[in-house]
């Protein structure tokens, strides 16, 4: 479904991924686990068309290694960025429609949206409640699943999700993560960076280590739960901070 | 009060307004404040001019066709002078835009000429309300750029496009993360704003003469309804613009006609010494 090979991106002059390859195929959650700046973000900068890059970047067999951005997205791959990304100045429902510019496009009027818009507040009932409130005003998670409710207005062959759990309190990381699957299992293949990643283990089937711009590990998540390298470095920290 | 005052004032001020909203279009845009948006307004009477008094064509349809070729002045003018610098400094932008501007009132000069010219009101003559003489034309003002205010507002806060303009302005990076053309979206913005405040100048017209300076203090007074109505606020920028046309018309009659630009700087200081933000704040708050 998504097939990056041999990918060098760079920021100026400066190479920040040196030569990465990830495929994520139908119906999985793919997670990527690294520290910070280990280039996680960049990854999915450059799979969306935001970062310069050589390599090849296919998806769904076509090759979208040129495409600009908004045409990667209009081909129904999506990235959630971090930092919960809303419309500040946009109603919830003014945020959600917009969503559905990567599926139908530019148009004067938004049209018939009824069924996507109630199956996205079926799985995040709190954005029903307060459809027309302006966006800035919601709480970090509110935004959040804003954030993922607009992606899935776009209808996503697949999801790139940026550190959804960045700034929430811990019950609800566990309440949108059970969203995410909950959206895998509608159908979506899901792309997932984490920082917690004890979290992302447990809700993928594969995972990919990243380590200063390069993957260094891959494989089956309940694998890489028990990995002594993955343990050690990504894990047992996270147990300690979690005992502090 | 003086009814005919009051006209005179609120139609020069809901001009001033039309300004202000297309300067605060793109200011909300791309957050730059755009100091060429007063040759806008000169330019987009030049057209009107050119339909009406050389073409022979109705007023209406003058200004209509005015405003559609400020449209695309408006998408020209974003290529050229603001699209190649977007990834530099604020300060860049701004020269670049001041630089348009004298590009804007030299061209005007080169194709129209520097004598001022007139042309057509939209309706002639004067009514009589009560003792008051009202010309028509200032009555127009005020209704055709009510209209225009109008749909602008239903075009941005009731269309699917309109949204689209307001997410890019907010957001360009998750724009194009949700399939929209940046560019696309950004030189629609850019022309809309041309548009408003290209009509302006054709209203006007009748009433002051065109010369290819005009934008100038234009401009100066359409920032100045900027700063009192709050920054980066439309309703703002209409209420700024009717408070400054309304102090210029009763200033200029009861004070001094020669110094009816201090006057609208005076007010614009007391108002911003009650109010640092100006009457209007901002749509988007910081949360505590």
């Amino acid at each position: 479904m998504l097939d990056v090979k041999g990918l060098h991106s760079f920021y100026g002059t400066i190479e920040a991924l040196h030569g990465v390859e990830i495929e994520v195929n139908d119906r999985e959650i793919v997670a990527l686990i690294g520290s910070n700046g280990a280039g996680k973000t960049t990854l999915l900068n450059s799979i969306s068309g935001h970062v310069t890059k050589t390599g090849s970047i296919h998806f769904q067999g076509k090759d979208i290694t040129k495409l600009a951005p908004h045409k990667i997205s209009r081909s129904s791959l999506l990235q959630v960025p971090e930092g919960h990304h809303v419309f500040p100045g946009l109603t919830v429902e003014q945020n959600l429609l917009v969503g559905t510019t990567a599926e139908k496009g530019i148009r004067l009027r938004a049209g018939d949206n009824r069924e996507l818009l109630d199956m996205v507040y079926e799985i995040f009932p709190r954005l029903l409640e307060r459809r027309k409130q302006l966006a800035w005003s919601l709480s970090g998670g509110e935004q959040q699943m804003l954030a993922i409710g607009r992606a899935l207005m776009g209808k996503p062959k697949l999801l790139m999700l940026d550190e959804p759990s960045m700034g929430l309190a811990p019950l609800i990381i566990d309440e949108l993560f059970e969203k995410i699957v909950e959206i895998n299992k509608n159908g979506t293949p899901v792309l997932l960076v984490e920082q917690n990643a004890h979290l992302a283990l447990s809700v993928s089937e594969r995972a990919y280590i990243m380590e200063r711009g390069n993957i260094t590990l891959s494989g089956k998540s309940a694998d890489l739960l028990h990995d002594s390298r993955v343990t050690e470095a990504y894990l047992g920290k996270q147990k300690k901070e979690q005992e502090n | 009060m003086n009814l005919q005052l009051l006209i005179s004032g609120m139609s020069m001020g809901i001009v001033y307004g039309l300004i202000a909203m297309g300067m605060v279009l793109i200011f909300r845009s791309v957050g730059i404040m755009n100091f060429a948006q007063g040759e806008f307004l000169m330019f987009g009477g030049y057209f009107c001019y050119t339909f009406n008094q050389i073409l022979h064509l109705p007023i209406v349809v003058s200004l209509l066709l005015a405003s559609l070729s400020m449209g695309v002045v408006g998408v020209l003018f974003m290529r050229s002078s603001y699209w190649p610098l977007r990834n530099a400094q604020a300060k860049a932008i701004i020269v670049s835009a001041m630089g348009a501007s004298i590009a804007f009132k030299e061209g005007a000069r080169l194709i129209w000429g520097s004598i001022p010219v007139s042309m057509d009101r939209v309706v002639e003559g004067t009514v009589k309300i009560g003792t008051a003489s009202v010309q028509w034309q200032h009555i127009a003002i005020i209704v055709v750029s009510a209209v225009i205010m109008i749909l602008v507002y239903i075009l941005l806060e009731k269309t699917f496009i309109g949204n689209m303009m307001q997410a890019t302005a907010q957001d360009q990076y998750m724009a194009s993360l949700t399939g929209i053309p940046v560019i696309f979206s950004i030189g629609l913005t850019f022309a809309l704003s041309a548009m408003i405040t290209g009509v302006g100048g054709g209203l006007l017209a009748p009433i002051f003469f065109l010369n290819n300076v005009m934008g100038g203090t234009a401009g100066a007074k359409a920032f100045a309804a900027i700063v009192i109505g709050g920054f980066g606020s439309v309703p703002g920028a209409i209420i700024g613009g009717l408070i400054v046309g309304l102090v210029e018309a009763f200033g200029g009659a009861y004070i001094s006609s020669t110094y009816q630009l201090v006057l609208i700087y005076v007010v614009l200081i007391a108002i911003l010494m009650i109010r640092p933000q100006g009457i209007f704040g901002e749509k988007i708050q910081e949360k505590a």
